[in-house]
């Protein structure tokens, strides 16, 4: 009968007040713990999907919008700019590299992004089987597209305007699937691609004329794209993705771009880091909450164990009577508190997990579903032990103290 | 020489309690007799080395009591002395075997099971040891907690008012267990009392 199996014979005797003390810790404990894998999870989601673009250049308009719809794919285009001004800007010797993104139109919800090769293999992804686009109106499916939709090589798909379901067809236009990607993690695996000019072909029409007169191509070897001077002249794209050759760029380049007329660049890192402290003060509020649900239940451990040492001031004094110290009590009541604390932790822990990955399994846009557990969570361990040992250390205090003999002499 | 008493007093606040010299043979079962108030469960927490004098010496097997340390005090209680208080006051969250299980623990021996066998055996309440605490009766809990005294086999089995709310059969049943169980396990025992019906049972008396 050692001190451990009695406090837990101890919590287990009042099992509805101790279900409550560590329902409330464990709610308490889940709030902060769901909140920290959450944003924890965001951040890696969105630092891995902006990773390798240090600018993107869009039209005039929000440069948060600009970095929503160019990089997570969630947000509409802010307009187009002319792949003239496009290419203009690419010949600037601070950029490294720039690969141009057409988009407008989707298949069911899933964005079609016209585009070269270079993009997804901006997120390292591979083909699982079939080929790159290389012909006009043939798309390559990331892995959540391909499974979702059951593609196979040679289907065919119609695209719509817009992103939303149920946008204008274009069914004049079929696109057929040429390659399936591996699943990558990213952003890539809920996208469909295709060459920038099926992008025009579907929206100008006269893509069908341009093969028949064999006009000389203009090879813009800055983007990776070849196109007719009348292209040139009249197509536009979204936005460019483009990574500085060196450091100074960061400086220098936006102001450029932001001086030309159309022109809108915008900073992933910077817009990220506004969005988050946009959500950030959300994030405060319900951390608050978690923090005030742990302090309540803390305060409830320490009602639960106060109510029971002042029922049990008898037995204790009994046992010490029967030999035991003011130490072995006094950790008795310690043990007691830690387990309610633990326990509720332990659940809070295990419903926060669980939650989490029932909301992976329900959000088909997050792609990692195993389970992690991150640094921080570490700390909210300790925070609960801290909290714990607050709660208990008064009750335990009180036994230490107590006078025996005038306790049993009262009885 | 099992027990001896030397200018004993105890201060409570502004009141002392001054005690007659008074000394125990072994096996010479005694009794300590007083009305309520008289100091007689002091006394008794005195020699139980619950607390300690205040002035004079308490000796048990020749150890003065005021000497001793906290730890050597708790060591002293758990090892060499049994006491039966008026009420039962068993733990509450454990069976009766656990409770008798947990006595030996708190003296600082092993758990032995064969030992809390004999001795609800011996009390005849073997048939209760997986009983909760709350499943079991007044009189029940009563011969628990006797045996939760004697599990340990203490020099002094003290009993503090054990007859006080029984009728006259139950009291002289409650003396003639006591008396048995002290003998079994070669304890000397000691009772604290106020109820003149067990005077004739003793013949070494302390009236306070």
């Amino acid at each position: 009968m050692n001190l451990l199996i009695l406090s837990v014979k101890n919590v287990l005797a009042k099992p509805l007040n101790s279900l409550l003390s560590v329902l409330l810790f464990g709610f308490g404990v889940s709030i902060i713990v769901s909140i920290l894998l959450v944003s924890s999870f965001l951040k890696n989601e969105i630092t891995k999907n902006a990773q390798g673009i240090d600018l993107v250049v869009g039209a005039k308009g929000s440069p948060l919008q600009i970095i929503l719809c160019n990089i997570f794919h969630i947000d509409f285009p802010t307009g187009n700019i002319s792949l003239q001004d496009a290419n203009e800007l690419t010949k600037n010797r601070l950029i490294e590299s720039a690969i141009p993104l057409a988009l407008g139109d989707s298949y069911k919800g899933y964005r079609i992004v016209g585009t070269t090769k270079a993009y997804p293999r901006l997120y390292d992804a591979s083909l699982k089987s079939g080929d790159w686009f290389g012909e006009d109106m043939s798309a390559v499916v990331g892995a959540n597209v391909a499974e979702i939709f059951e593609f196979k090589l040679g289907d065919e798909m119609e695209s719509s305007h817009g992103l939303s379901e149920g946008g204008e067809g274009h069914g004049d236009s079929p696109i057929k699937v040429v390659g399936i990607l591996n699943p990558t993690g990213s952003v890539v695996d809920n996208l469909i691609f295709v060459t920038v000019q099926s992008v025009w072909n579907v929206h100008g029409g006269h893509g069908d004329e341009a093969p028949q007169e064999e006009v000389e191509k203009i090879d813009l070897n800055r983007l990776g794209l070849t196109v007719t001077p009348e292209q040139l002249a009249e197509e536009e794209v979204t936005s460019l993705l483009i990574k500085y050759r060196s450091p100074m760029a960061a400086v220098q380049l936006p102001r450029i771009v932001n001086g030309t007329s159309n022109l809108q660049a915008a900073s992933p890192p910077f817009e990220t880091a506004r969005l988050f402290s946009i959500i950030g003060v959300g994030v405060d509020v319900v951390n608050i909450l978690g923090l005030v649900i742990v302090i309540l239940s803390a305060t409830s451990v320490f009602i639960a164990l106060f109510n029971s040492l002042k029922e049990r001031k008898y037995e204790l004094a009994i046992m010490r009577s029967m030999g035991a110290s003011r130490g072995k009590i006094f950790q008795l009541i310690m043990i007691e508190g830690f387990v309610l604390t633990i326990l509720g932790s332990f659940f809070g822990f295990l419903l926060a997990h669980f939650g989490f990955v029932v909301l992976n399994a329900s959000l088909e846009q997050i792609q990692s579903t195993h389970m992690f557990f991150i640094t921080e969570e570490y700390y909210v361990m300790l925070g609960s032990l801290v909290i714990g040992i607050f709660a208990s250390v008064i009750p335990a205090m009180m036994a230490y103290n107590d006078d025996i003999s005038e306790t049993l002499s009262k009885a | 020489m099992i027990l001896a008493l030397a200018g004993v007093s105890y201060t409570y606040g502004e009141r002392e309690i001054s005690f007659p010299d008074w000394s125990i043979d072994q096996s010479n079962h005694s009794l300590i007799l007083g009305k309520s108030g008289s100091g007689k469960t002091t006394l008794l927490h005195l020699i139980g080395g619950l607390m300690k004098a205040s002035k004079g010496r308490v000796e048990v097997e020749g150890l003065e009591l005021g000497r001793m340390k906290q730890g050597e005090l708790d060591r002293f209680r758990g090892q060499r002395v049994g006491i039966v208080f008026q009420r039962p006051h068993l733990v509450r969250s454990l069976t009766v075997r656990e409770n008798l299980m947990l006595a030996q623990t708190l003296s600082g021996a092993r758990a032995n099971s064969a030992q809390v066998d004999m001795t609800l055996e011996k009390l005849d309440i073997l048939e209760l040891s997986h009983r909760k605490v709350h499943q079991v009766s007044q009189g029940q809990a009563q011969r628990v907690s006797i045996a939760r005294a004697v599990i340990n086999k203490p020099r002094l089995l003290l009993a503090d008012e054990p007859t006080a709310s029984l009728d006259d059969e139950s009291c002289d049943r409650v003396i003639r267990l006591l008396k048995e169980q002290a003998e079994e396990t070669n304890a000397t025992l000691v009772v604290a009392t106020h109820d003149q019906r067990v005077k004739g049972e003793f013949e070494n008396k302390l009236t306070l």
